[in-house]
């Protein structure tokens, strides 16, 4: 009997561990389409509570759906209107600033106020590293311009390049996105009984179990990153806002510097870094002043401290305990198959496998003859650290 | 009893509108009839028929094994399904514990505690049909329909207590069959 349920196991784990290689290279190979997918998909799963809710009112569910797409396509359509011109005359306005490098020196052409910002920032912080030593060379207005030129030339073609390409990927994503989501808001309650019918009976509870599992750890993360980005946001304002009487940082900047730390921080690992190199450019391009550079990049540091110490073992006890490699692999794997969302889910997507891994190593060991004893050893997996009660005493199917 | 309000007076309406709909489905005749749904409303059981999950099954396939953590209740809507240990007595043969037909109800202790299955379960006959909830279904209903999630853990409690007596029952049969037994033994031995 013992060696008939090993079979089985090991069976199960095999065409579980084959079904997921071949889930990995379906994934690879269908990557162009996986992120409208997984957006759709997500984005659906936020929503269906008003889709359910709706309906359980006796609103049709097809009203509610094309209402929540309506003003989804409005509001793309009124980003497009007020965004696009703005881009493109941003982009023109680069593409004439990048020409100044074909007539060095000219200064007079040189009148975008956010490069000679820039040129002064290099030149303050060059004055700083000489004044340490780090550096013995002068630096002329001359080479900063050319070097800011060439990186604004060479920034600015692709730009252009990727302008057309990103209009085109843009529509393609929008459809698809729309597509999934209409279909997953009126068939959302369908999706979990088609995925529950691919289980085998045998292994019923466990597909049940795993699926309310992971469902849940995706749902509490994308609260918890919710609960969190807002928490950051308010505490890299409090930290700004005291800034701001003793250095050159307005209350404006302030609010947009905390919003690109909080938002940034979504992607664990790398967003924080990313997030707060753009910071600093940003306030060096606004006010050129060093100790605003040094409170913001003191504030990004402070708000990763109070994120690590305070809000995420508050927010996301669960989804901390992955080791930073792993985490750094999934945020590369993830950044690799759907760009910047697959960074974002990276952290859900291990927790979910975590649990399927675990559930699997003790489904192998029920060929054990004492597995209730087993199970009790995994308690924390099934029951979230409840007790569970000790079957071998009660009879529950009397 | 609290106020009832538009709202409820809307999911009320839409649901026995629901209802209307499936009134020829089997599933839904089922459940109504199920000595654990009976006093439901309208709104409950339209979660109920929501949530259910179907299963067939062939004969002698396992529905659940001893030894895992329950995480369903199961419905027999048709056919029989056997509850037996694993262990195999002197004669090297599984104990059967009970055979349960149609409209009756196993692994009910799962609603209540996370419990390990203290028996197995598997299909007698071929096309064996099962309607399964889970605790977290459950739980859901007693979050969205506490009245009725309550009526729900009132047939739970109902159905361990008759089995319970049941099992009471049948201790004492064994008792007095265990005490018979032990006096002819003892009245062979003075002999």
């Amino acid at each position: 009997m013992n060696e008939d349920r090993l079979t089985r196991s090991m069976m199960f784990a095999v065409l579980l561990l084959f079904g997921l290689c071949l889930a990995g290279i379906m994934l690879w190979v269908c990557r162009q389409l996986l992120s409208p997918v997984i957006t759709g998909l997500l984005i659906a799963y936020l929503i269906f509570p008003i889709v359910r809710g709706g309906a359980r009112l006796g609103i049709p569910k097809v009203v509610i759906v094309l209402a929540i797409i309506a003003s989804l396509v409005a509001g793309i359509f009124v980003t497009i209107y007020r965004f696009v011109p703005q881009v493109k005359s941003e982009i023109e306005i680069l593409t004439k600033l990048s020409d100044t490098q074909k007539e060095p020196g000219d200064h007079e052409e040189f009148t975008s106020e956010a490069q000679s910002k820039l040129v002064t920032t290099v030149r303050l912080l060059h004055a700083q590293l000489k004044q340490y030593g780090l550096v013995s060379t002068d630096l002329q207005d001359t080479e900063i311009v050319n070097a800011i030129s060439g990186w604004l030339a060479n920034s600015t073609a692709s730009l252009v390049r990727g302008a057309t390409d990103l209009a085109v990927r843009s529509s393609q994503f929008t459809l698809v996105f729309l597509f999934v989501l209409v279909f997953s808001l009126l068939d959302g309650g369908k999706l979990y009984k088609t995925i529950i019918d691919l289980v085998p009976n045998s292994h019923l509870e466990t597909g049940i179990f795993i699926l309310n599992k992971t469902e849940r750890i995706l749902g509490n993360y994308l609260r918890g990153l919710a609960v969190e980005t807002v928490l950051l946001f308010f505490v890299a304002v409090a930290l700004l806002m005291m800034a701001v009487p003793h250095t050159k940082i307005t209350v404006v900047m302030a609010l947009m510097v905390a919003l690109i730390l909080a938002l940034t921080n979504i992607v664990r690992i790398i967003g924080p870094i990313f997030g707060g190199f753009a910071s600093g450019i940003i306030v060096a391009i606004q006010v050129t002043d060093l100790p605003s550079i040094a409170v913001v990049a003191a504030v990004a540091i402070l708000v990763q401290v109070a994120d690590n110490v305070l809000v995420l073992p508050l927010v996301m006890r669960e989804q901390v305990d992955i080791h930073p490699v792993i985490t750094m692999l999934g945020i590369l794997s993830g950044g690799m198959l759907a760009g910047v969302l697959g960074m974002v889910l990276a952290i859900p997507v291990i927790a979910g496998f975590k649990v399927i891994y675990r559930v699997v190593a003790v489904e192998i060991k029920r060929y054990d003859a004492n597995s209730a004893e087993n199970f009790a050893a995994h308690d924390d997996l099934w029951t979230d650290g409840r007790h569970l009660t000790g079957g071998r005493v009660m009879n529950d199917t009397m | 009893m609290g106020k009832i309000t538009i709202v409820d007076k809307l999911t009320k309406r839409a649901s026995l509108r629901a209802l209307r709909k499936l009134a020829n489905d089997d599933n839904y005749q089922f459940i109504k009839k199920c000595h654990l749904f009976q006093d439901v409303g309208p709104e409950a059981l339209v979660f109920l028929m929501e949530n259910v999950i179907e299963r067939r099954y062939r004969r002698h396939e396992s529905v659940f094994q001893e030894g895992n953590p329950g995480i369903c209740l199961f419905l027999v809507k048709s056919g029989r399904v056997e509850i037996f240990t694993e262990e195999e007595d002197t004669a090297g043969e599984r104990t059967v514990l009970a055979v349960v037909g149609e409209g009756r109800v196993l692994g009910e202790l799962s609603v209540l505690s996370l419990t390990y299955r203290s028996s197995s379960a598997r299909a007698v006959d071929p096309g064996t049909t099962l309607l399964t909830l889970s605790s977290y279904d459950i739980d859901t209903l007693m979050d969205q329909h506490p009245h009725d999630g309550l009526k729900v853990l009132r047939g739970v409690t109902d159905t361990l207590a008759h089995n319970l007596i049941e099992t009471n029952k049948r201790v004492r049969e064994l008792q007095l069959e265990l005490a018979r037994l032990r006096r002819a033994a003892n009245g062979a031995t003075d002999e």
